[in-house]
């Protein structure tokens, strides 16, 4: 039973979330519906082909990243394997920067002639404008998906289950074959499925790596659409946008429909630890592998990335040819200190209402009776699975000049942007808080009421303060993505509002490769320090 | 021949000693329970002998065959054991029907298919679950979970059967049930059991013998009748209320 003043909220709530996350989405496609001739578009030859094109890109990453993926999860988790927890922390590492920073590092890398892996090697061998190079860092930057799932899987694995196994006179391959792997089947599953909806959204890989030998994927074709064609480019854009719109809602469709159907519950209460597999003869070469994998996709990326940002000229690495030469060239400039106030400004109030928004939804997803509070929790997850280039175009749609709805247009004001951000991120606040709130037992809050104090004195001060510490880990959480946020801000930034991401995929793509890759050491940076922080402060929380 | 014997076995964990010197010796076909308080050691006990965890020092016996000796370094994986469990859990395979659940301890010995069917057959009629053969695990109730995992563990005919509180999740009336059921079982088929509880209605109703457990000691081993008339000790005496 909701009281006077929680209707009132709860309706708010549900305004705020109609307006943020369902209302721009549901524009496109209102405004389609009249012109319905632009539909023809949808099987033109070129978008045909980035349609393949994304659709390849996808499959084969997401075959890669399953090939070392699986392994890495199985050896990082049950195995006695040296350096354990080093590779646990440091090959999740990517997970945490921004994709489209690996494609700046493997440009560095493996340009064409001058890329330092060419120069170090003393030919041309490698180029990393090509469709394998597309693949290969669609994979370094989100094959962390599949690690992370999987092994939470292997790891949350009630070990009794391959105990009894052995026990019934199975070999520790029959185990492993019969027992734990297709018990891990839904979590392999749907980690695939998040990781291809990843490569399909995916924009900075594809517009720095793909754009110059002309691999155009659907969301660089948008985006081309609409940064050349004005009124017209931007129909195109939202035409070719159903393509990505479908495969979005199709792909989350299908997951959440399997995460219901087998999600087998394979853990227990009872604290015991999956025993750890002796590799015997196979520890070292096994060790080799992963350290491997940690130079290839950690090291080595991130490692080019910050001696890059040292170097007058590229590609060149003698010792009077090094210097703080960018890092003054980018402070010099007025867009520098107006990308770093609007990211963190943005960021910071982003995180903020994610955090109170997310509060309410939660609150009212897991209090107010009916069918209502599961469709609110809907709507405002919905965007998440949605590609950043739809959302922006639905917020072009929704807010633009020429389209607002009653005329009214935020295009090129930070608020626009704003907008963008919570809707993408509130996801990530819901889905924290609500499991927080579903853990403190209601017979708390009754026990306020029986003592006298009002609902709102309940909330604010029983639920309220048990929530709160979980609280700031979703602050950390919702808001360091959008400091270096790409996808979205690139087709909605205007001048004065530049983001730290534009700012960086500008450098890149026209005019000081070097600069971007000194701004993009900072954002490496500061996003460590903030995910540092972040598990800080949930391990000293929990 | 399938006694088992545990002699001066100890076992510790990270510096902490779970059981510091112990020995017990369990009888050709006799069913020995294991009683005693929660983090006693007795499940550690099972777990040793059924090769899931390795004893720090001592050696271990099942039958004619050493399965375990620290000294001669001898430690036969638990596949290669001969023994059946129940868990506490039932450790059930999710993705199995319960026939798949059945017959796979059969397929790991390479029994031919007409065999599996009709030992299967067999046992789940024994175990009166015929009919459910196709379901999946998670359709069951928590009682027909417990005759899968005793099926399972049975369908081999192991030397060696060992239960790990295999009761606990069960409500009372099934229990009860379940408590007949492994008494019927005792009765039909030449094996030993050990049984982890911490019930004394279950252990001395089920029971040839049962050694009481405290901190990873023996403190006192013997038909139920010996312990209640002559209890050893005060520990004895307070854990058993008389």
């Amino acid at each position: 039973m909701l009281n006077r003043l929680q209707i009132k909220l709860y309706s708010v709530t549900w305004i705020l979330v109609f307006v943020i996350c369902i209302l721009p989405l549901l524009s496109i496609l209102i405004r389609l519906v009249p012109r319905s001739e632009l539909l023809s578009l949808l099987w033109e030859r070129a978008v045909l082909k980035s349609l393949l094109l994304t659709l390849q890109i996808g499959f084969s990453a997401l075959f890669l990243a399953l090939m070392i993926g699986l392994p890495v999860s199985y050896l990082i988790t049950r195995t006695n394997i040296p350096g354990r927890t080093f590779f646990q922390t440091w090959l999740l590492f990517p997970y945490f920067i921004p994709s489209f920073l690996f494609a700046i590092s493997w440009v560095v890398l493996a340009l064409p002639q001058v890329g330092l892996l060419n120069r170090l090697a003393g030919k041309d061998w490698i180029s990393i404008y090509t469709f394998e190079g597309l693949v290969f860092v669609t994979c370094n930057a989100f094959f962390p998906i599949i690690v992370t799932s999987v092994s939470k899987g292997l790891a949350s694995m009630d070990p009794s289950l391959e105990e009894a196994a052995r026990i019934c006179g199975g070999t520790p391959r029959k185990v492993f074959f019969k027992i734990t792997l297709p018990c891990q089947i839904p979590v392999i599953v749907g980690a695939s499925i998040l990781f291809f909806l990843l490569t399909l959204s995916s924009f900075g890989i594809p517009a720095i790596l793909g754009n110059p030998s002309k691999l155009f994927v659907l969301t660089t074709q948008i985006y081309t659409f609409s940064k050349m064609g004005g009124l017209d480019g931007v129909n195109k854009g939202f035409v070719v946008s159903l393509w990505l719109m479908t495969f979005a809602v199709a792909l989350t469709t299908v997951g959440s429909w399997l995460n219901r159907k087998y999600q087998v519950k394979l853990t227990t209460g009872k604290a015991s630890r999956p025993s750890l597999m002796s590799l015997g003869k196979w520890r070292i070469p096994c060790f080799v592998l992963l350290a491997i994998l940690f130079l290839l996709f950690v090291f080595l990326p991130l490692g080019a990335l910050f001696l890059s940002s040292f170097l007058k000229v590229a590609g060149v690495l003698q010792l009077d040819n090094f210097g703080f030469h960018n890092y003054h060239y980018l402070f010099q400039m007025n867009e520098t200190v107006t990308a770093f106030g609007n990211s963190f400004g943005l960021a910071f109030l982003g995180g903020l209402i994610c955090c109170g928004l997310g509060f309410l939804v939660s609150y009212f997803a897991t209090r107010a009776p009916g069918r209502s509070p599961r469709l609110l929790e809907n709507a405002a997850t919905l965007p998440f699975s949605m590609p950043g280039t739809v959302i922006a175009l639905a917020l072009i749609v929704s807010f633009g000049t020429g389209w607002g709805w009653g005329g009214l247009s935020i295009m090129g004001t930070p608020l626009l942007l704003l907008i963008a951000y919570v809707s993408k991120d509130l996801a990530i606040a819901v889905q924290s808080i609500i499991p927080a709130m579903g853990q403190i037992d209601k017979s708390l809050e009754e026990a306020g009421r029986v003592s006298g104090a009002s609902s709102f004195e309940v909330t604010n001060r029983i639920l309220f303060p048990l929530v709160f510490p979980s609280l700031q880990g979703v602050f950390l959480l919702s808001a360091l993505p959008m400091i270096s946020e790409l996808t979205m801000s690139v087709l909605l930034f205007g001048p004065g509002t530049e983001t730290l991401g534009t700012l960086i995929f500008q450098l890149q793509d026209y005019s000081n490769p070097l600069a971007a890759c000194a701004l993009a050491s900072v954002v490496v940076i500061v996003l460590s320090i903030g995910m540092f922080f972040s598990r800080w402060l949930s391990r000293s929380t929990l | 021949m399938n006694r088992v014997v545990l002699s001066n076995i100890s076992k510790t964990f990270s510096e902490t000693s779970v059981i510091p010197t112990l020995s017990l010796s369990i009888g050709e076909n006799e069913f020995l329970s294991l009683l005693g308080p929660s983090g006693c050691g007795k499940t550690t006990i099972i777990r040793m002998i059924a090769g899931l965890e390795n004893p720090t020092q001592g050696s271990i016996q099942i039958g004619e065959d050493c399965v375990f000796d620290s000294e001669k370094g001898i430690s036969i994986p638990p596949e290669k054991r001969g023994l059946g469990m129940v868990f506490q859990s039932y450790a059930l395979w999710p993705h199995m029907t319960v026939l798949e659940n059945i017959a796979f301890p059969l397929k790991c010995q390479k029994v031919s298919p007409s065999q599996i069917k009709e030992r299967c057959e067999k046992i789940l009629a024994q175990v009166q679950l015929g009919g459910l053969e196709n379901r999946k695990p998670n359709q069951l109730s928590g009682g027909q979970q417990q005759r899968v995992a005793l099926a399972r563990a049975l369908v081999y005919q192991p030397k060696v059967l060992l239960l790990d509180e295999p009761l606990s999740n069960l409500d009372a009336n099934l229990r009860e049930e379940m408590c007949e059921q492994i008494g019927q079982i005792k009765k039909q088929s030449p094996i030993s059991m050990i049984y982890v509880t911490h019930d004394q209605n279950e252990a001395v109703r089920l029971s040839d013998r049962i050694a009481i457990l405290n901190k990873g000691k023996i403190e006192q081993i013997g038909t139920p009748s010996e312990l209640r008339e002559k209890p050893a000790n005060e520990f004895v005496r307070n854990f058993l209320k008389i």
